[in-house]
């Protein structure tokens, strides 16, 4: 069996990704007092004031679909068993983009403006990775 | 007065191999292949190269310095490109510059890739950290995923239809059946590209480039070099480029031609209306589509509308893509960015056989290094046959 791409983690990013394990949000927050933007993806510094200063805080990951797609060709053979798929970014309340799955039957797939959740898909034994669902399912 | 940067700089040749869907030459080789022919067709020897501008996604562990030594040149100007199909422009106004501050007379400026499906997939995998990390676990779908994101959001935005990118794919390959050196050459219908298999949707089978195998390259001179070659010569007139524009926004359906442009038509005292043909970087045709609008051709939103209305095979009123673009002749990696070089220089020379089309001037525009949604750089420039 092809083995997934695994995300490189380190210093920068461990946090995120350690929070996905327990099925937790954490993204970066700037410190700035004048700024206080959410950061995501994990950075050394905020892309928009520079300050070197971040905090690990938790949010909800509540967002919404900004522009989606159907993967019928996976880049990487790891994915050619879940085809076809839904991947998108996603806007989340906070107001970074944040891309993964959207756990959805593609062949009724979400429009852009949905609401979504997150949740958690287990991608492999040791790594859990943040993916979405629309909100008024289940 | 803003003055042009490249004045007294002149592309004297241009070479092209022949795009391959497989070969075992190596990257090294369509290099020096594409430069050799590039050198003849200036009437230039390699004694005299003193530069070299190379862009190339699978020379590592190579660089432009190991090929320097590879090929045999003392050379006094180095350029490599990290900015991936906006490196071919970008490598040529570098060495521009060089020449004009007196610091090299001679330089090749080279882009090629011996890819395939797979080993491009790999190379996009891992093409930088953010790719690698938040995008590519999720199943992202490489480069085909990352402009299916943007092309669904351009139609819902514009009110574009499959039919618009549709338009564009089809004339491009009525292009590419008169270049001997396209890949794709075989008819292809509206109704071929709709129904085409999806790869991720809405994009299908012929919204995507080929991967494949091939070189291009154009050999930059000083004045001093140019009034002794018998060569038809071709001018830089302006040119651009701008990074991560507009900073922080990955889906303003816009790029840094928009932020460039207007300095770019400034600095030539040109404006779109005198442009007589856009070699676009094809990647996608949603790219070209912004492209059209952030130099100038399109108005903003409406570039789907200008392609409905305006014929842009060779036989058009305004030519795009005339060798096909990568969409057709194929994208061999880092020569995506030199391939519509190659192609505007054929043009303004006049050489460009059974395609050829009735120009003085044209745009030619690079796109790349894909990162967190899209690509990061842009890049163009007005070329103009010397009189
Ligand atoms: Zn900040």
């Amino acid at each position: 069996m092809v083995t997934k791409p695994l995300p490189r983690i380190d210093a920068v990013n461990a946090p995120f990704f350690a929070a996905c394990n327990e099925e937790r949000v954490l993204i970066q927050r700037c410190a700035a007092p004048e700024c206080r933007r959410y950061v995501y993806y994990p950075r050394v510094c905020c892309p928009v004031c520079q300050s070197g200063d971040l905090d690990w805080v938790e949010v909800s990951g509540r967002g919404r679909i900004k522009t989606f797609t159907v993967v019928h060709r996976p880049h990487h053979d790891g994915f050619l068993s879940e085809t076809p798929y839904v991947f998108a970014a996603v806007e989340i309340e906070e107001g970074p983009l944040i891309y993964g799955r959207i756990d959805a039957d593609p062949a009724r797939p979400p429009a852009i403006g949905d609401a979504v959740v997150p949740v958690f898909l287990q991608h492999t034994p040791e790594q859990k990775l943040l993916a979405f669902r629309a909100e008024d399912v289940r | 007065m803003d003055r042009n940067p490249f004045d007294g700089v002149f592309i004297a040749g241009a070479g092209q191999t022949v795009y391959e869907k497989r070969s075992p030459k190596k990257a090294t080789r369509l290099l020096f292949e594409a430069s050799d022919a590039a050198l003849r067709s200036a009437g230039l020897g390699w004694h005299e190269v003193d530069g070299l501008a190379l862009t190339c996604f699978n020379l590592p562990p190579d660089n432009v310095t190991t090929i320097a030594e590879h090929f045999g040149i003392e050379a006094r100007f180095l350029f490599h490109g990290v900015y991936g199909g906006a490196s071919g422009i970008i490598g040529m106004m570098h060495a521009a510059r060089a020449i004009r501050n007196g610091d090299a007379e001679v330089v090749l400026c080279m882009a090629a890739d011996a890819y395939d499906v797979a080993s491009h997939n790999e190379t996009l995998d891992r093409f930088n950290g953010s790719v690698q990390n938040y995008m590519s676990p999720h199943g992202f779908g490489g480069a085909n995923g990352m402009f299916a994101l943007q092309t669904r959001l351009y139609m819902e935005r514009h009110g574009a239809e499959r039919e618009d990118f549709g338009r564009f794919c089809v004339a491009l390959r009525k292009n590419a059946q008169r270049n001997p050196n396209a890949l794709l050459r075989s008819e292809m219908t509206l109704d071929d590209y709709l129904n085409a298999r999806p790869i991720a949707d809405p994009l299908r089978l012929y919204d995507c480039v080929l991967p494949c195998v091939g070189g291009d390259c154009v050999v930059l001179v000083s004045e001093r070099v140019a009034s002794r070659l018998k060569a038809p010569l071709v001018a830089i007139r302006s040119g651009g480029e701008l990074h991560n524009y507009p900073a922080g926004d990955p889906y303003s359906l816009t790029a840094g031609w928009s932020g460039f442009s207007g300095r770019m038509y400034e600095r030539a005292g040109l404006g779109p209306e005198d442009m007589d043909f856009a070699q676009l970087y094809d990647d996608y045709p949603v790219m070209c589509f912004i492209q059209l609008e952030g130099l100038r051709i399109a108005e903003p939103g409406r570039a789907f509308a200008f392609v409905r209305d305006t014929d842009i095979t060779t036989e058009g009123a305004f030519p795009i893509n005339t060798g096909g673009g990568q969409l057709s002749a194929g994208q061999a990696g880092a020569s995506g960015g030199m391939i519509g070089v190659y192609e505007g220089v054929v043009q303004l020379r006049g050489e460009a056989g059974e395609r050829q089309v009735d120009c003085r001037r044209g745009l030619v525009s690079g796109y790349g290094m894909i990162a967190y949604g899209r690509g990061l750089s842009a890049s163009a420039a007005i070329l103009e046959r010397v009189e």
